[in-house]
């Protein structure tokens, strides 16, 4: 079996397993699925995307009219809530796409050319994964100025780093198997080998580290909105709704538990889900601590 | 049965405490509002003793950087109200707005277009030299000769001269007509007065340093992040200063400065957020006082752009759109009142709820297919709050408004800087000062450089905010007013929407403050000078 069929058959038998016995990896999708068609539904659903002031009254508590209560300028929390969601979760998973993009790229090309070029890429990676994450993102959103844009470069350059430490270390096994050597001296072309070989057979790991990287992602979003640097008003977003939940938290509380338990559980989620997934994809990474 | 009753018991009780303990400051404000002297939202007995020490307090934000530290070229209140700290002004505002001696100890006025001052005897400058009639005739020379911005409100000064005799020191200011608003312009902390001596020799450079004869002076400062401030020993009442050092920490999040006031580590803070006072009512040992402002919001509109602002018609029938009652409501807590160009709790003040804006009906859909953007700068969250409301409102009317919340810096560059300006619609604030024909210069393009971006000169309406200064308080200065209000409403250029609440919480367990109820200059530390420290 050459390497490429053998990855595939492992990762296809690692998510056949998945579907048929684990209950925990169930749960989690079930959570993100939820919270994904809640913010779908939020948009498309008259009622629910009513996000203006003349819906109730300020700081209403939550009541059959308003689920949730209402915010600051009378807005129904729910309508924010999920517009919040779709914010926070489009944002985080285009960031996660590019951070999946340069980190598989990087970590491949360091791993397949190896040397100065290796040394070079992780050394970078070193000095910024050596940052705090939200210190990083902070000095990145403060160069950019507050925005989306901002929280997305943010995201992308905190998760790098260790992206492409997990997807270089993986690659570079990949790299000294017979079935590269063979293709190399057999002269097939370097992309070609680094795409049809070496990628394929990371692929379980970048989607690993991808889920990993979704949840620092939803995390980062909600420290920088928090702190005024990420998603800007009007738009809402769960790092934005704790922001204002924080300041009301003595008199209006339902802003910050709403808004701190869904980060919470799509956090959860994502985690539980990569967890479920390294087990089954990298099965030799997983470690029972029991 | 007996283990449940018991439970019932333990949770009665607790419940008990924690409401008594909720309550029990509130109990103590609203009796202490009911001691409050007229004019005061807060008041401490200046005579009392003061147990002296450090007061540490929480700013939201800093003066200016880009003025420098020059009291005459200052342009926006947190400048005024920290350079006030240090320098003096010949006089200042009381209770309801009263001019007040600061210090000029008095002044007369032989006439309508002569004011004579008489300085204070003992008033000397920090660095131990006594004030003199020739710095304040300096000060005045310099700020005019410079084109400072507030020069423009000194109105039309002909001559200012050392009328000294002997040793009392003495100025006198005559002006080409008569201009009521002189007093209330002369008590702004740009018409502060510098040490003139120190300054034409070089030895002192007001853009970075400051010497004053006002009741601090600084011991450190690092730009947006803290000041701390001596007492000034050579000032003239030092002896009454219950204050020895005054610390400063900007900090621009709310719940930050909340937080300091709740755990102690603040005495004393700003909000312009009016819900701070339902925030802190449950703090122990802190009080909360609201603020009456003349300072006022108004929306910009891009006279001047390539968009459809540029249309009055259409400027007219956005501005009826808005509905600032519910603009009050919603977004400003209910703490605040829609107003005209001369704001609304000064005399002679227009009637908002006359003017075509608001008599006006627009019908839903009046504005389909208007795309607009909406400027705001994010430190001022009532301004962000109001953004959202304003869009809302005119979304309603049909029109599809992108809100831009930016860093000031940005705001700036795009409303003030460009020339014309990068924007539709952009929301502000200003001072409203103490006379209600103060503010309607900045209507005035010619005399607020920093308009001329988005707005034109107008001859009709430069012509009633003229004439409107210079009459007296009373029925012919309101019918004035009225008119000036009125045009610029019809204009639709920069337009009034509502009073700018301003909250400061405080431990009153360990200080006592003096607060005016209310304020034309966004300077809540006017009373710093009365405020007392307690025995904790």
């Amino acid at each position: 079996m050459t390497g490429t069929a053998a990855s595939r058959a492992t990762a296809a038998g690692g998510l056949r397993k998945l579907r048929t016995s684990d209950p925990v990896f169930f749960t989690a999708l079930g959570m993100l699925t939820l919270l994904i068609l809640a913010s779908v539904a939020g948009r498309l659903i008259p009622g629910l995307n009513d996000g203006t002031s003349s819906v109730g009254g300020r700081f209403e508590a939550p009541s059959l009219a308003h689920p949730l209560g209402t915010d600051g300028l009378g807005r129904s929390l729910l309508a924010r809530l999920l517009e919040g969601i779709g914010t926070t979760f489009m944002l985080s998973l285009a960031a996660v796409v590019c951070t999946a993009i340069i980190a598989t790229a990087l970590g491949i090309i360091a791993a397949y050319a190896g040397g100065w070029a290796r040394e070079i890429v992780m050394r970078i990676g070193d000095i910024l994964y050596a940052f705090p994450a939200i210190l990083l993102a902070l000095l990145i959103a403060a160069s950019l100025g507050p925005g989306g844009t901002a929280a997305l470069a943010s995201i992308v350059l905190v998760t790098v780093p260790l992206m492409t430490r997990m997807v270089g270390a993986a690659a570079a096994q990949v790299v000294q198997r017979d079935f590269v050597t063979n293709a190399r001296i057999s002269g097939v072309a370097a992309p070609l080998i680094m795409v049809r070989h070496v990628l394929v057979n990371v692929a379980g790991t970048v989607i690993v580290q991808a889920t990993y990287a979704l949840s620092v992602a939803i995390l980062v979003e909600g420290g920088l909105s928090f702190l005024g640097y990420g998603v800007q008003l009007p738009a809402s977003s769960l790092g934005l709704l704790a922001s204002e939940g924080n300041v009301y938290m003595l008199t209006a509380p339902w802003i910050l538990i709403a808004s701190g338990s869904t980060m919470v559980i799509a956090i959860l989620a994502v985690n539980l889900l990569g967890d479920c997934l390294r087990d089954r994809l990298e099965p030799r990474k997983a470690v029972d601590l029991t | 049965m007996r283990s449940k009753t018991k439970t019932l018991t333990g949770v009665a009780v607790v419940a008990a405490l924690v409401l008594s303990a909720c309550s029990g400051q509130n109990g103590d404000s609203d009796d202490a509002e009911l001691d409050l002297p007229d004019g005061y939202a807060a008041y401490d007995d200046p005579s009392a003793d003061s147990a002296g020490g450090t007061l540490s307090m929480q700013l939201d934000y800093d003066t200016a950087e880009t003025g420098g530290l020059d009291p005459a070229t200052a342009e926006i209140a947190r400048s005024w109200t920290i350079m006030g700290l240090v320098y003096e002004s010949l006089v200042s505002i009381g209770p309801d707005f009263e001019i007040e001696p600061e210090l000029a100890s008095s002044w007369e006025q032989p006439d309508e277009t002569t004011y004579v001052f008489d300085l204070q005897p003992d008033a000397t400058f920090s660095n131990g030299r006594p004030v003199s009639a020739d710095d304040v005739v300096g000060s005045f020379e310099r700020l005019l000769e410079m084109a400072a911005l507030w020069a423009g409100q000194l109105g039309p000064i002909e001559s200012i001269e050392n009328t000294s005799e002997g040793d009392a020191q003495q100025v006198t200011i005559t002006l080409e007509r008569p201009y009521t608003p002189l007093l209330a312009a002369l008590a702004n902390t740009p018409a502060a007065i510098l040490p003139m001596e120190e300054l034409e020799a070089g030895d002192f450079d007001p853009a970075e340093e400051m010497l004053g004869s006002g009741a601090f002076s600084v011991a450190d400062h690092r730009q947006d992040e803290y000041w701390v401030f001596e007492a000034n020993q050579e000032w003239w009442n030092a002896d009454s200063l219950g204050v020895d050092e005054l610390r400063i920490e900007i900090s621009g999040d709310d719940q930050t400065r909340l937080a300091g006031l709740r755990d102690g580590s603040s005495q004393f803070s700003n909000f312009s957020n009016p819900d701070a006072l339902s925030l802190l009512e449950s703090a122990q040992g802190v009080t909360a006082a609201s603020q009456t402002q003349s300072d006022f919001f108004y929306l910009m509109f891009n006279a001047l752009g390539d968009s459809a602002m540029a249309d009055q018609e259409t400027r007219q029938l956005v501005n009826a759109a808005i509905d600032r009652e519910q603009l009050v409501d919603v977004a400003l807590a209910g703490a605040a009142v829609p107003t005209g160009v001369t704001p609304a709790n000064l005399p002679d003040a227009c009637s908002a709820e006359t003017l075509q804006s608001a008599t006006t009906e627009v019908e839903a859909g009046a504005l389909e297919g208007m795309a607009l953007s909406l400027l705001v700068y994010n430190s001022d969250p009532s301004l962000v709050a109001i953004g959202q409301v304003v869009q809302q409102q005119l979304e309603a009317a049909g029109a599809t408004v992108e809100l831009e919340s930016l860093d000031y810096g940005s705001y700036a560059d795009r409303v003030y800087t460009a020339q014309p300006g990068q924007f539709d619609l952009a929301l502000g604030w200003f001072a409203g000062y103490a006379d209600p024909s103060m503010v309607t210069s900045w209507w005035d393009p010619d005399t607020a450089i920093f308009n001329a971006g988005f707005m034109e000169s107008h001859d009709d309406l430069n012509a009633a905010i003229e004439e409107a200064r210079g009459l007296e308080p009373g029925e012919e200065r309101a019918a004035a007013l009225q008119t000036v209000c009125e045009l610029v409403d019809d204009y639709s250029e920069m337009v009034p929407l509502a009073t700018r609440p301003q909250v400061v919480g405080y431990r009153s367990d360990s200080l006592g403050i003096t607060l005016l109820s209310d304020e034309g200059y966004g300077d809540f530390l006017r009373g710093i000078v009365d405020f007392r420290m307690l025995e904790s």
